[in-house]
């Protein structure tokens, strides 16, 4: 038998792993919360412990703040800078969506310090997005809208001296809003090779965030400069708690989703992390008085942020109050002692509780929460979350066993009944439209036969009713000589075999697939919180909200800020 | 044109699947395009060559000895016949009878690639002989040795390939006039990226564009969610 591969070849952990069956559901993995292993709080210790330094930036923008910056951040033995280009945008050209042809600003991540030729030629490119070529001294390439209302009250209340209204700020929380973050090769950008082997960059994403983490400096000191521009002696800075909770929006649709499925190893490794990291805390004997204080302090926290998570989304907003709900219910019992956290095995009775008690939510946030409390158990598994192989292939394998593989990680796909349309209702596709990716009705539109490959129950049935016509003795070599078009299947059950983290258990071309399930589950990864679902096909988010800020880096506490609110005004 | 790998390997995969391939070899074809143009082959001309005269045909296979060849009524489609290939000599290599495979094929340089490939997944040594000569020796991570130009190997059309496991008994050379080329050919790709011929990347990618849905008004609205004016 396969043993499965993960990060845990000698268990730390008495308690088992939640089973993929039960982890690797949509409903689970739209339920996701972000945590310490998530991409951005990793990516903000390693600028804390090594002491990466930041340049101050080099704005060459009109009094509207239009132009471009640079932004130079020093790690231990190279540079980078983020080059931002900002230009006027008519309104009605204003779009999140991929067929966008102009935005507010567009953005390069460079490799090194960047010529004056190389911001000239940037200058022409960035604002055209995809639409230019671009050299691999460009690591990642992005573009960004304003929050048009918000960003002019910030501007009109610095510059008139007063902060912004903090309701406002609350409700929006960021100034600008990424609409895409590309990386690895696309439009001629680096390819992740060059990178992959470097310790800064060598995260999964580690460049993507470090880009966003720098736009989010440009977002607040482009408010800051037009608005002094503006107010003259009037103006005054924005307050730094204000600062450290304004993030960066981004705008996710249909795009990131096929990723989750066509890169099975790393998900599996990123899944495998965080499934590893809460059975450690789970399995701990005994917990110390301090650590029992700070899980009731982050239940504080989330309890704050869950009361500034406000969206239109009618399902999402349900979701929220029943987690709000849940959260004041389990306070309430531990207030009652219905849990005591002070016996032994505290966070595995308080899992349990979640598990058995409470929504998908409130199971989630507690996977988040109790990961957080044991920074030395959990923080090794960050290093884990990369990979650089996709699938594995066994060409010597017997049928007998790749068969007996199917049955173990595909019985949710052989049990469909895939004669019911509503089994096989969508399709996901790109479209010739600046090559936007979408979903179709298999049944009402047409394009169906250029689907992208997310049919993998169908695909596993096909799979199936093969194999039963051959020979169990004989090798997937042989089978595949005369079945190629199962290449593909076979590989990924392979893989799924070793990797069963891999694998979405849900069919993605049904009729209740939710596409923001899979977003929001790779979001979770990114660290991005304040999901706020405009359709059932895409979502806003918010990035980096209440992180520290550059100059912040070297203080003891700039790495806890998981759960961030609006501070209340020094007292 | 400039390219990175990673989109050699997505176009070449877009390709094969507009031009009929399923989806694993489609795959294979893409992994195979990227490991050219890493290795400094002329990947845009071969990749369009291979697309563009695809047999679809199965070959059948016939057993002599230790040989399994792998026979159509005419040159095979290398993107078809080598994975399978590549994947009968490495099944071989834990039975009691390693053996090798052996198929004229239309495009010979591909069969480099993914042999190389094969043998980095596995970790196992693979031989390539070329129209009878020995071309290369892949060794599993490490670059393999090529015994023959890149132009030349890259020119060759039509050519019964061969594929068998390493004789560890019988060591092949261990030099090759592009050994150490093919790892700096590599470090510069990821450097510099790599050149295509603009008329045959125009021929591959007209082929990706196969894989795409034209627009209608219908799929702009309702396809990717977002019908919201932005300006909030």
């Amino acid at each position: 038998m396969m043993a499965p591969a993960g990060p845990e070849p000698n268990p730390t952990h008495r308690i088992p792993l939640r089973p993929a069956e039960q982890v690797m559901r949509l409903d689970r993995m739209g339920s996701f919360f972000p945590s310490r292993l998530s991409f951005m709080p990793t990516l903000i210790r390693q600028m804390c412990s090594e002491k990466w330094r930041f340049a101050p930036p080099r704005l060459e923008l009109g009094p509207e703040g239009y132009g471009h910056a640079v932004y130079q951040v020093a790690c231990t033995t190279r540079r980078y800078s983020l080059l931002a280009f900002s230009q006027p945008l008519e309104p009605e050209r204003r779009t999140d969506r991929v067929i966008a042809e102009a935005w507010d600003a567009s953005f390069v991540l460079f490799d090194g310090v960047p010529s004056h030729d190389d911001v000239a030629r940037l200058a022409l490119a960035a604002p055209r997005q995809e639409a230019a070529r671009y050299r691999p001294t460009e690591l990642v390439l992005s573009r960004a809208n304003k929050s048009v209302r918000f960003f002019d009250h910030m501007v009109d209340r610095l510059a008139a001296g007063r902060q912004p209204d903090p309701e406002l700020l609350r409700s929006v929380g960021y100034l600008m809003r990424t609409t895409a973050v590309y990386g690895n090769g696309k439009f001629g950008i680096a390819d992740r090779g060059r990178i992959a082997e470097r310790p800064e960059l060598s995260g999964p994403f580690r460049a993507e965030m470090l880009t966003i983490y720098l736009i989010r400096c440009f977002t607040q000191d482009l408010v800051e400069h037009v608005a002094r521009h503006r107010g003259g002696a009037n103006f005054v800075p924005l307050e730094r708690r204000f600062k450290r909770f304004l993030g960066i929006g981004n705008a996710t649709g249909l795009g990131m989703a096929p990723f989750l499925a066509s890169h099975p190893i790393l998900i599996h490794n990123w899944i495998c992390a965080r499934e590893t990291a809460l059975a450690r805390v789970r399995s701990v004997v005994a917990a110390e008085t301090s650590r029992i204080e700070r899980f009731y302090s982050l239940l504080d926290r989330a309890a704050r942020h869950l009361a500034e998570w406000v969206v239109t989304d009618v399902r999402q907003s349900r979701r929220i109050v029943e987690l709000r709900e849940d959260l004041m219910t389990l306070r309430r019992w531990l207030s009652a002692g219905e849990v005591d956290l002070a016996g032994p095995g505290p966070w595995d009775q308080v899992y349990r509780l979640a598990e058995q008690r409470f929504g998908l939510e409130m199971q989630e946030l507690m996977v988040s929460l109790v990961v957080e409390l044991y920074p030395e158990l959990v923080d090794d598994l960050t290093e884990t979350m990369s990979s650089t192989a996709e699938t594995r292939f066994e060409p010597a394998m017997r049928i007998a066993e790749l068969t007996r593989l199917l049955r173990r990680h595909y019985a949710w796909a052989l049990k469909l009944d895939l004669s019911d349309r509503e089994q096989r209702r969508l399709f996901w596709y790109v479209s010739e439209e600046k090559l936007e990716p979408r979903l179709g009705d298999r049944f009402a539109e047409p394009g169906a036969e250029r689907e992208m490959p997310l049919a993998i129950a169908v695909a596993v049935q096909a799979l199936d009713r093969a194999l039963a016509e051959v020979n169990e003795g004989e090798r997937v070599a042989e089978f595949l000589l005369r079945f190629p078009e199962h290449r593909s299947i076979v590989r990924r059950v392979q893989t799924i075999g070793r990797h069963p983290y891999g694998e979405i258990y849900d069919n993605l071309i049904a009729a209740d697939c939710l596409p923001i399930d899979l977003l929001r589950c790779k979001l979770s990864f990114f660290g991005a919180s304040k999901f706020d679902p405009k359709s059932d096909r895409w979502t806003r988010i918010t990035l980096y909200q209440g992180a520290p800020l550059p100059d912040e880096l070297d203080r003891p506490v700039a790495a806890d800020w998981c759960y961030p609110s609006l501070e209340p005004s020094a007292s | 044109m400039r390219l990175s790998l990673s989109e050699v390997e997505v176009t070449t995969r877009k390709a094969a699947l507009g031009a009929g391939f399923p989806l694993g070899l489609a795959e294979e074809a893409g992994a195979c395009a990227a490991w050219l143009a890493a290795a400094g082959f002329p990947f845009a001309e071969l990749m369009a060559a291979a697309l563009l005269t695809d047999t679809p045909e199965r070959p059948h296979v016939i057993r002599k000895g230790d040989v399994l060849e792998l026979a159509g009524e005419c040159v095979c489609s290398a993107l078809r016949i080598l994975p399978s290939a590549c994947d009968l000599v490495l099944a071989s290599a834990s039975a009691r009878w390693p053996i090798a495979v052996v198929a004229c094929v239309d495009i010979p340089a591909l069969a480099i690639a993914q042999a190389a490939l094969a043998s980095a997944s596995s970790a196992v040594p693979l031989v390539v002989e070329i129209g009878g000569v020995l071309s290369a020796v892949t060794r599993g991570e490490n670059s393999p040795l090529l015994f023959g130009t890149i132009a030349e190997i890259a020119a060759l059309r039509s050519k019964p390939v061969s594929i068998r496991l390493m004789d560890e008994s019988n060591p092949q050379p261990q030099h090759g006039p592009d050994a150490f080329g093919l790892e700096g050919a590599r470090v510069l790709a990821l450097e510099q990226g790599v050149v295509a011929d603009d008329h045959d990347w125009e021929r591959v990618s007209r082929l990706a564009a196969r894989t795409l849905v034209p627009a209608t008004i219908q799929s702009r609205e309702h396809g990717a969610g977002a019908g919201l004016i932005d300006s909030d």
